[in-house]
């Protein structure tokens, strides 16, 4: 198990800058995605770290080994790809056994199929990876005729064959179908664990890098906004950029402003006390649709609209003359036009100051009505 | 009655049919296939334009043909242009568009720079290489001896005639394999050259082999079939440039059938050395058709 450490990289594209000032720091054996919209950076750092594209400044370190300048082969990685990328003339055989044969065998006895011990030797090891991937049936067949799922795992066995201390996977499940991608997760979270190989794991599927990852870095704009454990980003994001990407549903967002006394006030509602110096500054009030629950004296929301999803539902409504969607569990039944009391979970209230950036607030105080 | 009435609209579709597919057909027969068959027949008989009433002769056309050296020769000359032409435009085809396709800029000014000779009619740049191998007053022979190396007629020398016309052919025939390649090559996902070069095949030679070759197979096999063809059907040049000469040393197939029908209006041999040529070219396009229809499938 090895650490990868990745200090102020930064590439640009003529005259877009792609990454800005990345550091990384990725524990031994643990499983980082680097989660983002498209376009954010997140697989051109893949690449970078990769060897297949150069950054412009920055440190790469894998273990003590300083990886700048060094070629993609020589940096003892792997790389999953989108598409699989099995060379469509092998079998899975040689698929699995290329990057040994390739290490191990001149170019000579690769041609000539002279390999004697030590092709007997990478034999034994493709046996072994496809006895742990459940892939030995399919060792003699070609990639087209294997399924999303049976490319995927042998995908993994190339890349895993070689025991690299890094494991690169670029958005390994896109290609896969729905109901595949769901199972292929698991056994690829299964399989990290047992190898206990490093893992950076790209993606633009929020779930799935909740699902798989031990923590996430969020990159929006060739950043990282923020990098914590998947349940923290979405408890606590570090920006109000984060918090709209993170979540299925939009975010309810109030622009207002903290009073002089230090006190968060929501048109005529005072919420609660607030960081002194953020007194008389303009914030951004955020809650998930989980904050809110009908309460006696909260928020005054007009009921536009009620969507039930089964085990909870949806309101969709208007408070303050902006529009508002709360999640609640089924109960008394509202109707459309009445107006309710929700009230947010002083916990769940995200507060982010003028830069967008999240800032602590006092917990719970009772809404008070002024 | 309520017989045929029934019975009406079934027969309808058949005359409608026949009405409109009737014109294209009976060209097709009239255009087609009826010189085809009246070619095939005269290999079998002795007739000879302007001459008396043509005798079935059965095989003998073909026994004479087959006997015949200057024949013999002129298949020998046409696979000797074949081989030359054919490997030299596949290579320099495969090489420009590899070289293309690592183009940043400009890569369609030099694709269409290099596909120019393959529209431009062969018969009209043919007058081109004329005046540039002429031996006195031609820019090869003159910048060949301004830089003191030996000259020659090119096209009037017999180990130099067929040489050059193959050379004119690779000319020609490049950008049209080039533009094969180059259709080839932009399929072949990069995301394989990304995985060769972590699998520690980074040199440009290992992963052309393991990468790039494997995927532009079916095309290269389609192409060298169809640059075949073009080289068997050589003609112009011949016709332009030499004459078929000097001696017999570029009398190609094709010339050879222009010569017995045209000018010593032999028909029957004509014909026969047809039917011969008809069978090679047939094999060719068969084979085209299906590798067309194995690369489609791929």
């Amino acid at each position: 198990m090895t650490q990868l450490s990745i200090g102020q990289l930064s590439k640009r594209f003529g005259a877009v800058d792609v990454l800005r000032d990345i550091s990384l720091d990725v524990r031994p054996g643990e499983f980082v995605s680097l989660l983002g919209p498209s376009g954010c950076g997140k697989s051109t750092l893949l690449r970078i770290l990769s060897g297949l594209e150069q950054a412009d400044t920055g440190s790469i370190r894998l273990g003590v080994r300083e990886l700048t300048g060094v070629a993609p082969s020589e940096r003892d990685i792997a790389m999953v790809f989108q598409n699989f990328a099995l060379y469509p003339q092998m079998t899975v055989r040689e698929n699995i056994a290329l990057p040994l044969r390739v290490r191990r065998l001149s170019r000579w006895r690769r041609m000539l199929r002279l390999g004697g011990a030590v092709a007997a030797d990478i034999d034994a090891e493709v046996a072994a990876m496809a006895r742990t991937l459940e892939i030995e049936p399919l060792l003699d067949r070609k990639p087209a005729a294997l399924s999303g799922g049976q490319r995927q795992r042998v995908a993994l066995g190339r890349a895993l064959i070689r025991q690299s201390s890094l494991l690169l996977m670029d958005e390994p499940l896109s290609s896969l179908d729905a109901r595949l991608r769901l199972q292929t997760r698991d056994e690829i979270s299964q399989i990290q664990r047992q190898f206990g190989i490093t893992t950076v794991f790209v993606t633009h599927d929020q779930a799935e890098a909740m699902a798989i990852s031990d923590r996430i870095a969020v990159m929006l704009g060739g950043r990282i906004a923020q990098f914590a454990a998947p349940e923290e980003i979405y408890r606590a994001p570090a920006s109000l950029a984060v918090a709209e990407f993170i979540g299925t549903t939009r975010l309810n967002r109030f622009e207002t402003r903290v009073d002089q006394g230090g006190f968060l006030r929501l048109g005529p509602h005072a919420l609660h006390r607030v960081a002194p110096e953020l007194a008389g500054q303009d914030v951004t009030l955020a809650w998930r649709p989980e904050a809110f629950r009908l309460s006696g004296d909260g928020l005054p929301v007009l009921v536009r609209r009620l969507e039930s999803h089964g085990a909870d539902s949806f309101l969709h409504g208007e408070c303050l003359g902006q529009p508002l969607v709360a999640r609640l569990e089924p109960g008394p039944g509202l109707t459309a036009g009445e107006t309710v009391r929700l009230e947010p979970r002083p916990e769940a209230t995200l507060l982010f100051d003028a830069a967008g950036q999240s800032r602590p607030h006092a917990p719970a105080m009772a809404l008070a009505h002024v | 009655m309520s017989d045929l009435a029934l019975a009406a609209p079934l027969s309808r579709p058949l005359p409608k049919g026949i009405l409109l597919a009737g014109p294209a057909a009976l060209l097709m027969l009239l255009l087609q296939i009826g010189p085809l068959v009246l070619v095939v027949c005269a290999a079998f008989t002795d007739w000879q334009l302007g001459g008396e009433a043509p005798n079935f002769v059965g095989l003998d056309n073909f026994r004479a043909l087959i006997a015949d050296h200057d024949f013999q020769a002129s298949v020998l000359v046409t696979a000797r242009y074949t081989l030359m032409v054919v490997p030299g435009a596949l290579l320099l085809g495969l090489g420009l568009a590899m070289l293309l396709q690592g183009a940043r800029r400009g890569r369609t000014v030099y694709q269409t720079i290099f596909f120019l000779p393959y529209i431009a009619t062969l018969a009209a740049m043919s007058i081109a290489w004329q005046m540039l191998l002429h031996p006195s007053f031609g820019p090869v022979n003159q910048g060949l001896a301004a830089l003191g190396l030996p000259v020659a007629n090119w096209l009037r020398d017999e180990n130099t005639a067929l040489p050059v016309l193959a050379l004119i052919g690779i000319w020609h025939e490049t950008g049209f394999a080039m533009v094969f390649f180059l259709a080839a090559l932009t399929s072949v996902p990069t995301e394989l050259h990304d995985a060769a070069r972590i699998d520690g095949l980074g040199g440009g030679w290992d992963r052309f082999w393991l990468v790039t070759a494997p995927h532009i197979a079916p095309i290269a096999l389609f192409v060298l079939v169809v640059l075949t063809a073009h080289a068997v059907m050589v003609f112009d040049t011949v016709a332009l440039l030499t004459q078929g000469g000097p001696g017999n040393a570029t009398r190609v197939l094709l010339f050879v059938i222009y010569q017995e029908g045209f000018s010593f209006f032999r028909t029957n041999v004509a014909a026969t050395a047809t039917v011969f040529f008809l069978a090679i070219t047939l094999t060719l396009g068969m084979l085209q058709l299906r590798l067309g229809r194995r690369g489609g499938a791929a």
